[in-house]
């Protein structure tokens, strides 16, 4: 126990303070009747006037890497996607394969994986469902099998890389893992489970889609060329997302972390996008840009780390990993394992963000008992596998999920909740199962 | 000088529970781009117009996702297959739920302001304390008022 805790309101036990603001702030985020970042922010503020933690303590707590990394791709994101590129390699790719509804399905799969591994999971699946209803629309085919491969593919692409999804941010930021930690860790599984996952959807719809020659015609007759809007911002929007990638594989070696080469890439092409403009309208371009960066996102993480920092304090998380340990009796490869399959099932049911960041200081307090950070490392990839693929399970278990469900919903289509865990909750375990195999196989055997 | 001075009375309406079939076609007939749509009460519940029924015929997620820039896409069977659908649907299905009403009570200044503020189509619906259809008032009228007062 910390010295600071004898502070705490009322001459409370501090470690029932801070995990029941943990718990209620948790749980309130999962009735889903409140922002999740107004909730996370008063539970920290909670943590504060509560006496768990000063200021101080809780501004330390805050991992302004994750938080840099997240914005600045927020912002480089949210100028690329004006390009139109999105759109014209979803047609492109289309037409490649002569409008042919299977081929069709797997060419938006693969964009989304791909785009998903090197983008934010949320702005990909924004971008792919619309042109996604639009081209199921022009096939007449049922959309519900387009949009169930893309969540999945969004979130099993995510899990490929450090910058693929939230989780791998935290446990890339927090654990000290770089770039090309993850490339080489986890990137090598990935198609495995991604082509798995696509055999499985073609016995589940694949070998049922038909379209007629006409609706195929369509296809053909959209025009892709048409959806590049502006193409000096196309080459310059590609150069700096090539740049940032590249510079990811090489930030370790020169001691940079990702947040800030991402806040680079970030400022290098808000200093493009508006090159050779007046002020004014620079300025415009600016705040137009500044807006869509998702501040709630950034807020509720802010809010979960002071929270988990308070709970981390009291020195509760260290004692669940002394009794995770005594469960798994001090079994590393057990240990491993367990991480992995609860890790999945929870992400399936609760945001995986908060899960993540919960666990992320747990595992930290049982290196010392592994022998150190180098021999823990499995169970970080245990960790972001299962959080990542978990998100797979339900409707809920990802953002980008709910805003598939909701374009789903608008266009006509709704996809029902039990409907998709019937068919998701198998393919997730399974990609577990996979992970499981990988993992035992290449570290822990 | 109120609204109910500057409004027109003599007008078309559609009632919430007509085929849109009919609407259309007396629409069509008259050429009229908007009709008020009234209860059997006579209150106001929605608009009627070419546009509330394009915005049925457009799926939604062209308008609400990242595809407002649509110049990429061909003709997709859908415009012809939804125009057949909403024929078949009431006024009440396809009906824009938040006309842009205006007090009979209300200045002229009040109704200049408000058709720039809220009106996009350039016209407001007058109605009564119990949100009863008296007319409507348009940018039009609004002129015409001005001029015969400058005129007399």
């Amino acid at each position: 126990m910390h010295e600071t805790s004898s502070f705490v309101i009322f001459g409370l036990n501090p470690v029932w303070v801070s995990v029941s603001i943990l718990l209620v702030v948790y749980a309130v985020i999962m009735t889903e009747k409140f922002n999740r970042a107004v909730l996370s922010l008063l539970g920290a503020s909670l943590m504060i006037l509560c006496g768990v933690l000063n200021q101080q303590q809780a501004v330390a707590g805050i991992d302004f890497n994750t938080l840099g990394l997240l914005t600045g791709m927020m912002v480089i994101v949210a100028i690329s996607q004006k390009t139109g590129m999105f759109q014209y390699v979803a047609i492109k790719s289309a037409k490649l394969v002569k409008g042919s509804p299977w081929g069709i399905l797997v060419m938006l799969s693969v964009i989304t994986a791909i785009f998903s591994a090197f983008l934010d999971n949320v702005t990909t699946v924004l971008l792919i469902a619309p042109i996604t209803l639009l081209i199921t629309d022009a096939l007449n085919v049922k959309p519900y099998p387009y949009l169930f491969a893309e969540i999945l593919a969004s979130n099993i692409g995510g899990s490929a890389t450090l910058i693929g999804d939230p989780p791998n941010i935290m446990i890339g930021s927090q654990a000290g893992l770089s770039f090309n930690d993850f490339l080489l860790n986890l990137a090598p599984i990935i198609p495995i489970i991604f082509l798995l996952t696509l055999l499985a959807i073609w016995f589940m719809f694949g070998k049922n889609l038909k379209a007629s020659a006409e609706s195929r015609q369509i296809i053909m007759q959209f025009n892709e060329k048409e959806a590049i809007k502006d193409v000096p911002l196309l080459k310059k929007s590609l150069f700096v997302l090539a740049l940032t990638i590249i510079s990811f594989t090489a930030a370790h070696p020169l001691h940079l972390e990702p947040a800030t080469i991402a806040m680079f890439g970030a400022a290098l092409l808000l200093l493009l996008q508006t090159w050779g403009q007046d002020l004014e309208k620079k300025d415009h371009a600016y705040e137009k840009i500044m807006a869509e960066v998702e501040w709630t996102t950034i807020f509720f993480f802010v809010g979960l780390f002071v929270i988990v920092t308070g709970v981390e304090h009291t020195g509760a998380i260290a004692w669940m990993a002394e009794k995770t340990l005594e469960f798994t009796e001090g079994d590393f490869n057990a240990t491993v394992l367990a991480i992995l399959w609860i890790s999945a099932i929870a992400s399936a049911l609760i945001d995986n963000i908060p899960f993540v960041a919960t666990m992320i200081p747990m595992i930290e307090n049982m290196a010392p008992s592994f022998g150190g950070p180098d021999a823990i490392l499995p169970l970080w990839w245990a960790l972001a596998l299962g959080a990542c693929l978990g998100g797979n399970g339900s409707l809920i278990g990802a953002s980008a999920n709910l805003i598939v469900a909701g374009f789903a919903q608008r266009a006509g289509h709704p996809i029902a909740f039990l409907t998709f865990m019937k068919h998701a909750f198998v393919l997730m375990l399974g990609s577990i199962a996979i992970s499981h195999a990988y993992i035992y196989f290449r570290y822990l055997s | 000088m109120f609204a109910k001075d500057a409004m027109r009375t003599h007008i078309s309406t559609a009632t919430v529970d007509e085929k849109m079939q009919d609407v259309i076609q007396r629409m069509r007939e008259n050429h009229h781009r908007m009709l008020p749509v009234v209860d059997h009460d006579g209150c106001v519940q929605g608009i009627i117009s070419t546009t509330s029924i394009i915005h049925h015929i457009i799926p939604e997620y062209i308008l609400t996702g990242d595809l407002k820039d649509i110049g990429f896409a061909p003709d997709i069977s859908f415009l012809q297959q939804h125009y057949v659908t909403i024929k078949q649907q009431q006024v009440s299905d396809v009906m824009d739920t938040q006309p842009r009403t205006i007090r009979d009570n209300k200045s002229l200044l009040c109704v200049a302001s408000e058709l720039l503020r809220v009106a996009t189509h350039g016209y407001l619906l007058v109605v009564n304390e119990k949100n009863q259809l008296l007319g409507i008032v348009s940018t039009g009228d609004v002129l015409n008022r001005l001029s015969d007062k400058l005129e007399n």
